[in-house]
Order: structure tokens, then sequence, then C-alpha cells
């Protein structure tokens, strides 16, 4: 699955979290761990290929996606089609 | 996910991100000022304060007002009853916080459309939490340095004025023209110690009641005599007695009852005229 940033969605990493919203009306989201590693693989690579490479760890395509998924489900990511 | 407290200085960048987006939305051109979009050159320790500021187009204001009003922000202080510019509304969020809403900043003197439409001809790119903004020019930001310290603490003045002196021959010529295509010269002076050189200018008694700490009284009726205009004038008149509504009911935390506010008319009365006497006994 390759995702990218929503439209209007805002975003500003701290300390290794990231606080990503819809805005202009919220809520705020706060990632952590895989979660954000998540949201950085995401933006417009293939997110599970990314997600490995910046975790290290070898996950399935089915974890990655679930992360990917959920970040989707919040509206803070776009599924983008693949080419 | 447990509970993590959110950084203030990250709820303002995201706030500051979500307000270009409602305006964006409505096609107003909008300019993100102080906090951590000021200039490094200026600033350098420039970071995200406890709100946010813009200046909206002025002939957008009410739009702007509108679309805040439904995205859940309240007006906290109305343009009235905020200083004695009228320059800004603040609002407030439960989510985001506060934003102070500029139609004008507190200096200049030309007309608000004109005087946004001047800043706006120079403005920048910016962005916050990865949304595209503007902010003034870099000149511009300069001017507002100045402006805004005239207005704050001697602390402030000497910052501007140091600032003022380390700018380049050429930094310092763009900086001093665009103070005068602004009519910002008499607050600009509060600055550089000049003031008195604007004696019986109509702005000169406002600047010294502001930065000499003067009196409710004297900085209101500085503001009457700083009117641009006779009708403006007369609003300022009709406004001076009036109670502050929103400051009253944030100091009793409910809604004032009509009680409430005549009790507070007659203190501000009582006070404006103890102001009186010392003031024209000591001149």
């Amino acid at each position: 699955m390759t995702a990218t940033r929503a439209p209007n969605v805002g975003a500003v990493a701290e300390d290794g979290v990231v606080y990503a919203a819809v805005l202009p009306d919220g809520p705020i989201f706060v990632l952590t761990g895989d979660a954000a590693v998540a949201w950085h693989a995401a933006t417009g690579r293939h997110a599970a290929t990314a997600w490995r490479a910046a975790t290290g760890t070898d996950a399935t395509d089915d974890v990655a996606d679930g992360y990917i998924a959920a970040l989707v489900d919040a509206g803070l990511l776009i599924v983008e089609k693949e080419s | 996910m447990p509970e993590t407290t959110i950084p203030l200085s990250v709820r303002i960048e995201l706030c500051r991100a979500g307000l270009q987006v409602i305006a964006d939305g409505l096609g107003i051109r909008m300019l993100h000022i102080k906090g951590a979009t000021v200039d490094a050159s200026i600033r350098p320790d420039a970071r995200e304060g406890s709100d946010v500021d813009v200046i909206v187009d002025p002939r957008r204001v009410a739009e702007m007002h509108g679309a805040l009003l439904a995205h859940g922000w309240t007006v906290y202080s109305t343009f009235d009853e905020g200083s004695p510019f009228g320059h800004a509304q603040t609002y407030w969020h439960p989510g985001w916080g506060y934003i102070d809403l500029h139609r004008r900043f507190p200096g200049i003197g030309l007309a608000d459309a004109d005087a946004f439409d001047v800043l706006a001809r120079e403005a920048s790119g910016g962005s916050a939490a990865g949304l595209d903004l503007e902010v003034p020019g870099l000149a511009a930001q300069g001017v507002l340095f100045l402006l805004n310290a005239a207005r704050g603490s001697q602390h402030d003045r000497d910052g501007a004025l140091a600032f003022r002196r380390g700018l380049a021959a050429e930094q310092l010529r763009l900086l001093d023209e665009l103070v005068r295509v602004l009519h910002a010269e008499v607050a600009a002076s509060v600055v550089t110690g000049e003031l008195e050189n604007w004696r019986g200018h109509r702005d000169h008694l406002l600047w010294r009641a502001i930065s000499e700490g003067g009196t409710r009284s004297q900085e209101w009726w500085g503001r009457v005599r700083a009117a641009r205009t006779p009708r403006e004038a007369v609003q300022v008149l009709l406004r001076a007695p009036r109670v502050n509504r929103s400051r009253l009911a944030h100091q009793l935390g409910r809604t004032p009852t009509w009680r409430d506010l005549v009790m507070a008319a007659l203190r501000r009365g009582t006070r404006a005229l103890r102001e009186l006497v010392p003031a024209r006994g000591g001149r």
C-alpha cells in the first residue's frame, strides 16, 4: 500500500513523537513508537518496504499496512493508487 | 494509546496551520506575525508564544469571524474592548487555545486596507505543521518588530533599537522607507527616543501615554486625538465610558448582570475623575 498525507493535515514531529491533525478542527493524534515510524514511512513510498527499512524489522505487508490503514481511517493519510 | 501531554508549541503550530486552512477555504489573504514566524535575523530566539497572531485582509474580517465561529471558536474580547487601538479581536477554542485576529497593527497610520496591501505585496512564504502560509517580508517584519516594541517594555525597546542599529545601510533605508509608507513614524520614534520630535502630531499624546505609562484617561484622550476622522473620534468618545463586558465576565467567571454592568460603570467613572484631578493639577 502506498499512502500520502491527506489534504489539510498538519503534522509536527518532536522528540520522536508525531502530532498530527486534520485541520482546522482536529483532534490532535499523538503518534508514538511504530505509529510514528509508520507515519514517516508512509509518505509517498511503498509503506511496507519503507516501514521495514525504517524499523529494521521484518514486518509483513499485513503488519505495515495495518498501521497505515489506521492512519487512513483517522483521516491523516490517503491511499495512493499503485502505479 | 497512552495519554500524552501535547506541548504548547506543537498545539500553537497546529493552530496556526488550522487558521490558514480556514482562510484558504474562503480565499482570504492572511499574514502570520509574531511567534515562530519571525525571521531569525530579527529575533534569533523566535519561537511560538502562548497564542497565534495573524493579520487578516481588513475587507474580509467579517467573513473570517463567521468562519471561526462556525469552527467552534468563541470571542474572548472584541476589537473595541482590547487595546486603545482597537486592532485585534481575541478568540478562544477549547482544543487550540487563543488567537489574536488583527485588522490593523498599532502604530500604522495608513488606512487599514491600504496598509494590508503594502504588507501583503512583499509577503514571503512560510509554513506551519507542513502547510504553506504567508508572512510579511523581511523589511515589514522589521517594522512590525519596532512597532510592537514601542508598546512594550523598556527592555523590548532596547532590543528593537539594537536590532535597528545592527542593520546594514541598505536594510535601514528599506526599513525607514516602509515606516514612512505605512505612516508609522510617530510610533517608530518611541524606539529611537525621538517621540518628542513629533509633539503636535495627532498621534503624539497616545504614544506618550502608552510609552510612558500614562493613565487610562490619558490613553483614551490620546486615542480621541489620534482618530483619523471626526467620525472615528466620536466613536472613541462613545466607547470610552462603556464597561468591557468580556473582561468583566472573565473577572466574575459568569455573564455579567445589568447590576454588575452598572456598578462597573460607576467604578470606572469614579476612577476617571480621580485620574483627571492630578492630571490637571500637575501641569
